[in-house]
């Protein structure tokens, strides 16, 4: 940049200093110039370090991989509540080779209409939310169809492929991802795992980008619990409920059916009005009437106050105390102690409550568990309420002979029966079978638990043969089983509510157990007023016989064959232990055989002799799965289930000519 | 005729000039591409296609331009001139713009910045203007018309008001000035106002200015009404710097107050600038590879295809790229001046000259705002920035000194 005045134009302007003005200005060009790099050097190069961090800060976030909730599952390993593997999906337009061949495979994967995919063609850049969200395996096949440019974010979400069944067990997952209720809520900290971790990119606004080798360490799934729970006794057990309060016009209930021998339950059934949602049957006691007389007679003979066949004066139906008249149902005048319970006579019982001790009485109904919680794994399960005789008034020792004083749950109840089923020893009920680590090792198992021997063997065994005795012969004859003995104990207690006893308003129950003598299965029926026939002998009795009934017909429970009624056992199979369904959701269709280890034995329904007795198959679908097997059953014919719900196949078909203890395979 | 072996002046005019007039333009283009490669949707994607429709009518603008005779030039530019000053004017009555400004006109689809033109008219008239003398003006007096050339459209284009436009009219008066051959002195007691209207914040350093300018006046012994309008000159800016500044738009206020201290408002007026610099300090000596800067990715940094494109090379690119971009422009530059200083014609060698040291102003303005060594004003980077009527006005411009090293 020299040389501009050697030229000598005179007319130039400036020309006597154009060749100082041009290097001054050469000179300053070459000082900013020097300026301006030296200033990116500064920058670039000197505070690198210190400007990268900034870029770290403002744009690095450290996000937080979901652990996969752990999944709730029947001891069969049918799914209750798993977590779907949901997936949000992102196309970034700038990062995929090919725009329209990826476009054409989120198309195909995903089925989406044209007018979805004409956005993503149009997309540019930035991230793109696909129009609908993505199974595991959608992604799995997108993710292989398009190799770079899609994007994967997990959607926590709950699934109850069951239908809700046992759902108030079960409980509910907020929107966090946390339990909210039932075993969610009491299991959370096994199924909630631990979440993994990843850097994601954070823009100006806040929205956050995953980066695709950003992971730090991989989530750890939440446990797996396998509950005590029997899907089929659960679908039993719900819908005898659902149709036992449809008939009878009760305004709530519970069916419980429990294992007396580990104490696991089953099934819950647990309805209330005005709580949605809630298990009642662990959480609202109430005083249970006339079901816990049997209490007071394990006290008695345990005591060794009274035998059986003592009698009792039962005064005419009618009995004035100097504090209060008692009543009973059926007037007699005088009774055996087996009679009182038989009969369920209150007169009877409040006179035999005067032979104890109220101390002794108390402690016989704390050993049964009144009082005190079970321990089941459950929140806020109640324990009831049982004054300590302190606080009794000299009505209290007749109150609590016949079931009044005292409140109890349902759950409660069905553990102190289990005890006069167990022989006299009371187990701890539970819920929760196994939980296992997500690559399937048991880290926990319930070993059955006795809690106390409540009684000896030999009064136990008494109490059965009495409760058989109400079945047989007294107040629960509508509990009756023509195959299999069954033993039980029902109640009718008046409702109570703030200010006293309403009028009219009862809650029947019945707690039974079959086979008597050496029981395997237990079943309460609890229903809350219901309307007309309120007895309970004459509600929850035959609800409990039809419960059983079918939970005896669809499940491979062990039934010796000496338990069963009757000469004319043809045979006694069952499919061994049903096969543990894994992790992976097994669906109805895979899911083990249930066979029913019962061979019938009702000669009338039977055309022949002895040898080669047949019964016509009867067409069975639209039935429920309930209806259809007490139906097999009375036929005395074995059942294979498929699935729960309506019966929509048979074989073999209809009208088929069956012998006793052939298999119905039912879909 | 001087056959330098590195010049080729001819037909096609100054070709290193042209040469690395179209490369820098394709670099523009190439950034304003990265500008759009961004994480989240923007409309700056796609905004190359436009950018390189526009540079190829600016390369026929400046090819047509180049064909004008200067003669020409000179004869048109009190029109064009006057022109300019015209629409200035209407933007004051129908000019839009945002936050309350009006720097621009719109007709219908068409859309122009009409300092833009301004700055160019402006320059050939002063050209005209200091090149019809026969010997420079000595005299502060015999100023009054180049003074009034300028200060019309700058006095139009600060009530719009756009200030970072109206001090450009400044420079290229100084710079025509300068070139013309007006005392170094005489431009000195012009500008002396100026000088005053920024120190008038302060009473002591005012102070201190005014007793050495009145020193100086003393020793060089100009013309008594030069000396006494030159103290009144400076005495009246230093008292009016306050009420000017009260003037000021709260934005403008902002701007000069974050430059001066960025961590003043980090969220708001100081955000353009921390971040600008946190993109080009981050990418080191080689940058984050072309289209991958995460500050750009990311939104963090604004304006990345217009004001701040500066802050995309440094950021991808490194210092490397930093380097290479200031060199080609350096380059760029420096032929300019050469053109400027072998000119034949005097129009000619005051217009290129004016031409250089607006592209360098706004070279300095720009990159020195990205990099925190100028406030923001919002003046675009040359052939590099977004932005159609610039780019064509620059290539204009570019097409009178390729004209001027044709005439050489």
């Amino acid at each position: 940049m020299n040389g501009s005045a050697d030229r000598g134009r005179g007319d130039a302007p400036g020309s006597r200093t154009h060749r100082w003005r041009l290097r001054i200005v050469g000179i300053g060009f070459v000082l900013l110039a020097a300026v301006y790099v030296g200033r990116g050097v500064h920058l670039q190069v000197v505070e690198q370090e210190k400007w990268s961090q900034k870029v770290q800060e403002q744009s690095a976030r450290q996000v937080e991989l979901p652990a996969e909730r752990g999944g709730i599952f029947d001891r069969d390993g049918r799914p209750l509540a798993v977590s779907d593997q949901v997936y949000r999906g992102y196309l970034a337009p700038r990062e995929v080779r090919d725009q329209e061949r990826a476009v054409t495979a989120i198309r195909r994967v995903l089925g989406l209409s044209s007018r979805e995919v004409s956005k993503l063609r149009r997309a540019e850049s930035g991230w793109v939310a696909l129009p609908r969200r993505l199974s595991a395996s959608e992604r799995d096949r997108l993710e292989a169809a398009v190799r770079q440019g899609v994007y994967f974010e997990h959607v926590p979400s709950r699934n109850h492929p069951e239908g809700g069944l046992a759902s108030p067990v079960v409980g509910n997952v907020g929107a966090d991802g946390r339990g909210q209720s039932g075993l969610e809520l009491a299991l959370d900290s096994l199924l909630v795992g631990e979440p993994g971790r990843a850097m994601s990119r954070r823009d100006a606004r806040g929205e956050l980008y995953p980066l695709p080798d950003g992971k730090i360490a991989s989530a750890r799934p939440g446990h797996d619990v396998h509950l005590t729970l029997d899907g089929e006794l659960q679908t039993i057990a719900q819908n005898a409920l659902d149709d036992a309060l449809k008939e009878t016009g009760a305004s709530g209930g519970d069916i419980l059916i429990m294992d007396p021998e580990t104490g696991d339950l089953l099934a819950v059934a647990s309805r209330r009005s005005g709580e949605p949602g809630g298990l009642p049957a662990f959480t609202s006691p109430y005083e249970p009437g006339s079901t816990a007389k049997p209490f007071l007679l394990s006290a008695l003979l345990a005591e060794e106050r009274v035998s059986l066949d003592d009698s009792v004066y039962a005064e005419d139906g009618v009995y004035r105390t100097e504090h209060r008249t008692i009543r009973d149902v059926h007037p007699m005048d005088t009774i055996t102690v087996r009679g009182v319970i038989r009969e369920s006579s209150n007169i009877g019982a409040a006179k035999l409550a005067e032979k104890l001790d109220p101390g002794v009485q108390y402690s016989y109904l704390r050993d049964f568990g009144f009082g005190t919680p079970t321990g089941i794994t459950f929140p806020s399960e109640s324990g009831g309420r049982l004054r300590r005789p302190e606080e009794w008034s000299a009505l209290s020792q007749a109150s609590l002979a016949m079931g009044y004083e005292i409140s109890v749950t349902s759950l409660q109840l069905a553990a102190a029966y289990s005890a006069l089923a167990n022989d006299g020893v009371l187990m701890r009920p539970h819920l929760v079978e196994e939980v296992r680590n997500a690559s399937g090792e048991v880290v926990y198992r319930r070993e059955p638990t006795s809690v106390r021997r409540v009684l000896s063997e030999e009064v136990a065994s008494h109490l059965r043969s009495v409760l058989r005795s109400v079945v047989e012969e007294g107040t629960a004859t509508r509990a009756s089983m023509t195959s299999l003995p069954l033993a039980g104990k029902t109640g009718t207690a008046r409702l109570a509510s703030s200010g006293g006893y309403r009028d009219r308003r009862y809650a029947a129950s019945f707690v039974g157990f079959a086979p008597a003598k050496d029981p395997k299965l237990l079943v309460l029926t609890k229903l809350e007023d219901p309307q007309g026939d309120y007895y309970g002998g004459l509600t929850a009795a035959p609800v409990s016989r039809m419960t059983l009934q079918a939970a005896l017909s669809s499940r491979g429970t062990v039934i010796p064959g000496d338990s069963w009624s009757g000469e004319s056992l043809h045979r006694v199979e069952w499919g061994g232990p049903p096969a543990r369904a894994g992790r992976g959701a097994p669906s109805a269709g895979d899911s083990g055989p249930y066979v029913l280890a019962v061979g019938g034995e009702q000669p009338d329904r039977w055309s022949g002799g002895d040898e080669g007795q047949t019964a016509v198959l009867p067409d069975l679908s639209g039935m429920t799965v309930r209806g259809a097997v007490a139906r097999l059953h009375e036929l005395g014919l074995q059942v294979e289930l498929r699935s729960g719900g309506e019966v929509r196949s048979q074989r073999p078909a209809p009208g088929t000519r069956m012998a006793p203890g052939d298999t119905v395979v039912l879909h | 005729m001087n056959a330098r072996s590195e010049s080729f002046p001819g037909p096609l005019g100054d070709r290193p000039l042209l040469a690395v007039t179209l490369l820098l333009t394709a670099a523009g283009v190439a950034m304003i591409y990265s500008a759009g490669v961004v994480d989240f949707p923007s409309v700056v994607t796609g905004l190359w296609k436009r950018q390189l429709v526009w540079a190829v009518l600016a390369v026929v603008a400046m090819w047509v331009t180049s064909r004008v005779p200067l003669r020409w030039m000179e004869w048109g530019a009190p029109w064009m001139y006057g022109i300019s000053v015209v629409l200035l004017a209407l933007t004051l009555v129908v000019g839009t713009g945002p936050g309350g400004t009006s720097s621009w006109l719109e007709l219908g689809p068409l859309r122009m910045q009409p300092s833009e033109l301004a700055k160019l008219s402006t320059i050939l008239m002063l050209a005209r203007e200091l090149s019809g003398r026969r010997e420079p003006a000595e005299r502060l007096i015999e100023l009054w018309r180049p003074l009034g050339i300028a200060l019309l459209p700058l006095g139009l284009v600060m009530l719009q008001p756009d200030l970072g436009s109206a001090l450009i009219f400044g420079v290229i008066l100084v710079a025509a000035l300068f070139w013309a051959g007006v005392p170094v002195f005489t431009i000195f007691l012009l500008i002396s106002p100026g000088i005053s209207l920024i120190l008038g914040f302060s009473a002591w350093a005012w102070g201190i200015w005014f007793i050495a300018l009145a020193a100086l006046l003393y020793v060089r012994q100009p013309y008594l009404v030069e000396t006494i309008g030159m103290v009144l000159a400076n005495a009246g800016a230093g008292a009016l710097t306050q009420p000017i500044w009260e003037g000021l738009a709260p934005y403008q206020q902002n701007r000069l107050l974050v430059f001066l201290n960025p961590q003043r408002d980090p969220q708001g007026a100081g955000w353009h600038l921390i971040q600008s610099k946190v993109a080009i300090g981050s990418g080191g000596w080689t940058g984050q590879g072309f289209t991958e800067g995460p500050q750009k990715r990311l939104a963090f940094l604004p304006e990345q295809h217009t004001d701040f494109i500066f802050s995309v090379v440094g950021e991808e690119l490194g210092f490397v790229g930093v380097f290479l971009l200031l060199a080609g422009f350096a380059w760029w530059l420096s032929r300019t001046l050469k053109v400027a200083g072998t000119a034949y014609s005097d129009f000619g060698s005051v217009a290129t000259f004016s031409f250089f040291s607006l592209w360098l102003i706004h070279l300095l303005i720009n990159v020195g705002m990205t990099v925190g060594l100028m406030p923001i004003t919002g003046l675009p980077l040359p052939l590099l920035s977004y932005g159609g009527s610039f780019l064509v006005v620059t290539y204009l411009g570019l097409g009178i000194v390729q004209r001027t090293a044709i005439e050489d």
